[in-house]
């Protein structure tokens, strides 16, 4: 997603990402991002949720005007409901294939330790 | 950072998050393009990496990936605007899909950019969204070929603002 990012903004679009991981978006480096504790999947918040949704897009695009300097990152505060934090329904119901397998987890054993991503 | 989603993932996979071998930029200046229309006036695009795709569409092929877990499809899908909650399929094996398959909106919300269109809060709605799947751990075709095409792909179409989200 970063890297994507950095594309577009270099042909001369102005971009913004939201992310849920700001520890690898401060990695990548990206123009300008906002972040919320949100799990994948519902990274705009539970399906429905029309306002939240909303809320963050708002915020999104004040980030825009108010974000002069490449690399900040501007955290919202939003949370995930402590009482929804035990549903876990966020968890894919197909089990992520290299999870799956011990094969499958060596492989990405080796590719963390030697693994080239540009590949 | 206080944001820590980690939480939300399985051990394994948060650690190995941590250890990931990114793409090391740390050599680059940070792209920067300064805004040359305010937001209100702005064409708007939404770009998102979950994996979302038209039912009349191709999918993004997870069966390779369950026979290679190490591969991830490096395509790009559009999104047209106004689609219905009908016309929308998800293929993502990192994610719980049946959320965006009840409400897109919690991976693409297009309802939200079109109130904030209503309340001219932006000025204007790409004709299409773009979608792709971010499980990738190989990055090279999705960097070289896909990120240039989408770029260019929002250029067809005059968009001056991108709001990107992961999942």
């Amino acid at each position: 997603m970063g890297l994507a990012q950095r594309g577009m903004e270099e042909r001369g679009l102005v971009t913004i990402s939201l992310t849920n991981m700001p520890f690898v978006t401060e990695k990548i480096g990206v123009p300008r991002a906002v972040a919320v504790e949100f799990p994948f999947g519902m990274i705009w918040g539970r399906p429905g949720e029309s306002q939240m949704h909303q809320d963050i897009l708002a915020r999104m695009l004040e980030a825009v005007e108010a974000i002069d300097a490449p690399g900040t990152i501007i955290e919202l505060p939003y949370t995930w409901p402590e009482e929804d934090f035990r549903k876990r329904d966020w968890f894919p119901s197909e089990p992520t294939p290299w999870l799956a397998s011990q094969e499958g987890i060596n492989e990405m054993l080796e590719f963390l330790q030697h693994g080239d991503p540009l590949e | 950072m206080s944001v820590n989603s980690f939480k939300f993932m399985p051990r394994t996979l948060a650690e190995s998050l941590k250890v990931w071998p990114y793409v090391d930029t740390s050599g680059e200046e940070i792209p920067w393009t300064r805004p040359v229309k305010p937001v209100g006036e702005s064409k708007v695009a939404l770009v998102s990496s979950g994996g979302l795709y038209h039912r009349d569409d191709v999918p993004f092929d997870l069966d390779r990936e369950r026979r290679e877990p190490l591969w991830g499809d490096p395509s790009f899908r559009e999104i047209p605007r106004g689609i219905s909650q009908q016309d929308i399929r998800a293929a993502h094996l990192h994610y719980e899909n049946s959320h965006a398959l009840k409400d897109y909106n919690c991976m693409l919300p297009l309802a939200a950019l079109e109130e904030l269109l209503a309340d001219g809060r932006v000025g204007s709605i790409s004709e299409y969204h773009l979608t792709f799947m971010g499980y990738q751990p190989r990055l090279g075709t999705f960097i070289r070929e896909t990120a240039p095409r989408m770029a260019e792909r929002l250029l067809e179409m005059d968009v001056d603002l991108v709001l990107l989200s992961s999942g």
